[in-house]
């Protein structure tokens, strides 16, 4: 009896620890519908000022679903929505930071990468490469998207514990020989897991011009004679100064300091 | 000479005073105000010989206590007959603003009464100059003539339809032909808070025919759009006449009038057609841009534009729109965050615009656009000045940067306009639609699923404990002593040679688990044998039976 107490009390723990992870918040119809009405609205507007107004409301709307989603749910869509609609009010730099967003969540999105290079385009930016190509191939983020290989993690999880259970109780050359192979293949997508989460950089995306300082001030030189543009991806590297500060590595290799108020994280 | 014209002025006034008989004056002082006691004087002209009893004072048949102040005498040397003027002060309580009448004070002098005749005083709003019409009207015209009337006349003087920023006047009429003490008066007008009111009331009297007429006029002015209702504006009094005595007489039955609702509907800008540059100016407007004196200049030097702008109704809420936000500015010019506040003369605002180029591509100060809306076409005008060619020229270290790209330097701020223009080509862009199954997430497509791994390592080692003690379990059964069952099954065998059989192998192994052998056991294994193997068969099991269930027990 004591003995499973003691494991009771262990499994209860556990299932209190994964209650926040199985709730889910809801996102209302109506402020969906109403988004992509005022969407609608400012696609078939032929006036300026009547598309702008549009524009500006499906923002407003998507910006409070956007508060409302929980990091748990699926936002790729979201995060598309917010980028078309930062695009159709001509703000392009949060329209990148957007589409960065969604491509995020699914690298292999069409209308990100769509919209990303639109946007670059009419900022004059030339498409950045992602990521050095062995960080590329060890990240296996172009291979498949993270959410899918925590499905096959999750369904590789399951086969090893089932075949590691049989071995416990019928030892015999065959469930040993499974359990060690669901046992490798667990460990594989578990490793590419960790190793995307570790190789991906933390980057985030300019939201207004800014020059590149030698130190977290800006009465400190200038790194550079042009100023950062807006749009640009850069990688995130520390806070300074309380996080007013950032410390970041352009696609060049040029590290400076910016300040955070102009950036905003992918 | 001026001196002289004062001496003759002087003995004139005294002698057209020692002509009088005794006088009796009483005023309240002016510029009292509501809530603070009245203060009053009585100036009574009498000769020396006439003493005035300074405790005979009376008002509307009261007491009134009145304190003397000082006595004036006309000439140097006195006689019992020269006149003086003998001065007293009183205080009456205090009154709510209004006009009032100072009723009739007699007070006594020699051996006769006198009176002072009734005179009007105006009690004030503290902190306002307009006399106020809330609790009395007094007519002008006299004698009294026709049916007592009181009659409210409301109405709205302004534009229509009214726009945010436009004024207009309310007003309201009061028609009389009597005294008459109001004793009722609700009149919205004056407290109107959907409305910016611009100043206080202005208050007029004027005559219209046998009726006074009280004209109340507040204007306003619409802030933002809606329809107000005003009203009804009510007003009501009791009309009075003065006796002899100076003391009011009201007729019984009260007249009242009752001005209907007004409604006042501002309605806001249309929408269509509407430049972006518009910010609220209301009006057709006439602007003058002077052109800055040098067009050559260097980059950060400050240009400045004087800007006169007239013809607007709105002229104090009148702000130039957010050059930023114009095209061709942005980028081009450095721009204060703050805009020009602008300085009204007469019926012209100026502004003082100020820029900076900041690039020597600079070629132009692009044409500025200014939008007012015309009530009378409810069109939107625009006005937008012609682009001023400017040459800037960088400093010499930067004179290298000029280099740049071809199109920089071809900005078209003509295209930059028509990028604003109204009609707008649709955006190719793949549309996305939100709907609420969109953020839905397979939890297995999450980080949480990371979870298992703790809960299936619990759950398989939870197993390999089961396992072990289902091991333990199988040996410790596998190691339990056979011999008592073997025992057991003997006894209950019938056929003696299988009893015996399984009484030998009860007790063999007992000997095998550990029992020491001794000649009891030896002897009675020996008498098995024999019933088993020997010739005599004649033995009883079931003693057998009893002796072994015994000899089982024995240590």
């Amino acid at each position: 009896l004591k003995f499973f107490s003691f494991y009771l009390n262990k499994i209860r723990l556990l299932l209190l620890l994964c209650i926040p992870v199985f709730s889910f918040a809801s996102i209302e119809e109506a402020a969906l519908e109403q988004a992509n009405a005022y969407y609608r609205q400012g696609e078939a507007a032929k006036q300026r000022l009547l598309r702008q107004k549009a524009f500006n409301r499906a923002l407003v709307q998507l910006k409070e679903i956007e508060r409302q989603a929980l990091p748990s749910q699926n936002q790729e869509k979201l995060d598309l929505a917010l980028g078309n609609t930062y695009f159709q009010l001509e703000e392009y730099a949060w329209a990148i930071l957007y589409y960065y967003r969604a491509l995020n969540w699914n690298p292999n999105s069409q209308i990100a990468r769509q919209g990303l290079e639109k946007a670059q385009l009419q900022l004059g930016l030339n498409p950045q490469t992602e990521l050095p190509f062995l960080e590329q191939i060890l990240s296996f983020d172009f291979w498949l998207p993270l959410p899918q290989r925590f499905a096959l993690l999750f369904w590789s999880l399951i086969l090893t514990f089932l075949a590691l259970s049989l071995w416990i109780w019928i030892k015999r050359p065959l469930t040993k020989i499974l359990a060690l192979l669901f046992t490798i293949v667990s460990s594989f997508w578990l490793l590419t897991i960790l190793l995307s989460s570790l190789l991906t950089p933390v980057e985030a995306v300019l939201i207004d011009s800014t020059g590149l300082y030698q130190e977290p001030d800006r009465q400190a030189n200038q790194l550079s004679t042009n100023p950062l543009l807006p749009g640009f991806k850069v990688r995130v590297l520390a806070t300074e100064k309380e996080g007013f500060w950032l410390k970041i590595k352009t696609p060049d290799g040029i590290i400076g300091y910016i300040p955070s108020q102009e950036i905003r994280l992918i | 000479m001026v001196r002289g014209i004062a001496l003759l002025f002087l003995l004139f006034y005294a002698f057209s005073i020692a002509a009088q008989d005794i006088t009796v004056e009483a005023s309240i002082n002016p510029s009292q105000t509501q809530n603070n006691p009245l203060s009053g004087t009585i100036t009574i002209t009498h000769p020396r010989s006439s003493l005035v009893d300074p405790g005979s004072f009376k008002m509307e048949a009261k007491s009134l206590n009145a304190a003397f102040v000082k006595q004036v005498q006309f000439s140097k040397q006195s006689s019992a007959d020269d006149l003086i003027i003998s001065i007293y002060h009183f205080e009456l309580p205090a009154q709510s603003k209004g006009l009032y009448v100072l009723p009739s004070i007699s007070v006594k002098i020699g051996d006769a009464v006198y009176h002072s005749y009734p005179t009007t005083y105006e009690v004030k709003e503290a902190g306002k100059t307009a006399s106020s019409i809330q609790t009395a009207v007094r007519t002008k015209n006299d004698p009294k003539t026709g049916t007592p009337t009181l009659y409210l006349e409301a109405f709205v003087k302004g534009p229509t339809p009214v726009f945010p920023g436009q004024r207009m006047q309310l007003v309201y009429r009061i028609w009389y032909n009597r005294d008459i003490d109001l004793s009722v008066s609700s009149l919205p007008f004056l407290y109107v808070k959907e409305l910016k009111k611009i100043g206080d009331e202005q208050i007029r009297d004027f005559q219209e025919g046998d009726f006074t007429v009280q004209e109340i006029i507040q204007e306003v002015e619409a802030s933002q759009p809606g329809t107000f209702r005003l009203g009804p504006s009510v007003i009501e009094g009791y009309m009075y006449e003065m006796d002899e005595k100076g003391q009011k007489i009201y007729q019984t039955d009260p007249l009242r009038s009752e001005a209907p609702v007004q409604e006042i509907v501002v309605s806001p800008f249309p929408i269509e057609n509407q430049p972006a540059s518009f910010n609220g100016a209301i009006g057709k407007l006439n602007i003058q841009l002077t052109k800055p004196s040098s067009t050559t200049v260097l980059i950060r030097e400050i240009i400045k534009l004087p800007i006169a702008i007239s013809g607007a109704s709105n002229l104090e809420d009148l702000h130039l729109p957010d050059l930023a936000c114009q095209p061709g500015f942005s980028g081009f010019f450095a721009i204060s965050d703050l805009p020009p506040p602008g300085q009204i003369e007469g019926q012209i605002k100026y502004f003082n615009v100020e820029l900076a180029p900041l690039s020597s591509l600079t070629t132009a100060i692009p044409s500025l656009e200014i939008s007012s809306f015309d009530p009378a076409t409810q069109q939107y005008v625009i006005w937008r000045s012609t682009p001023i060619p400017l040459t800037v020229k960088a400093f010499p270290k930067q004179e290298k940067d000029k280099k740049m790209s071809q199109s920089e330097q071809e900005i078209d701020i003509a295209a930059l306009w028509k990028n604003s223009e109204d009609q707008v080509d649709r955006i190719d862009l793949e549309a996305v639609y939100l709907s609420a199954s969109d953020f839905d997430r397979s939890f297995i497509q999450t980080a949480a699923i990371l979870w298992l791994i703790p809960f299936g390592a619990l759950l398989l080692l939870l197993q390999l404990r089961l396992q072990n003690m289902w091991t333990a379990y199988q040996q410790k059964r596998k190691n339990r002593p056979m011999a008592p069952q073997l025992l057991k099954h003997a006894l209950k065998e019938k056929d003696p040679q299988k009893a015996l059989k399984a009484l030998q192998q009860a007790f063999l192994t007992q000997i095998q688990e550990g029992r020491a052998p001794n000649p009891t056991l030896q002897q009675f294994l020996e008498s098995i044998d024999a019933g088993l193997y020997g010739q005599n068969k004649d033995f009883l099991l079931e003693d057998m039976k009893k002796k072994a269930h015994v000899l089982f027990q024995e240590p």
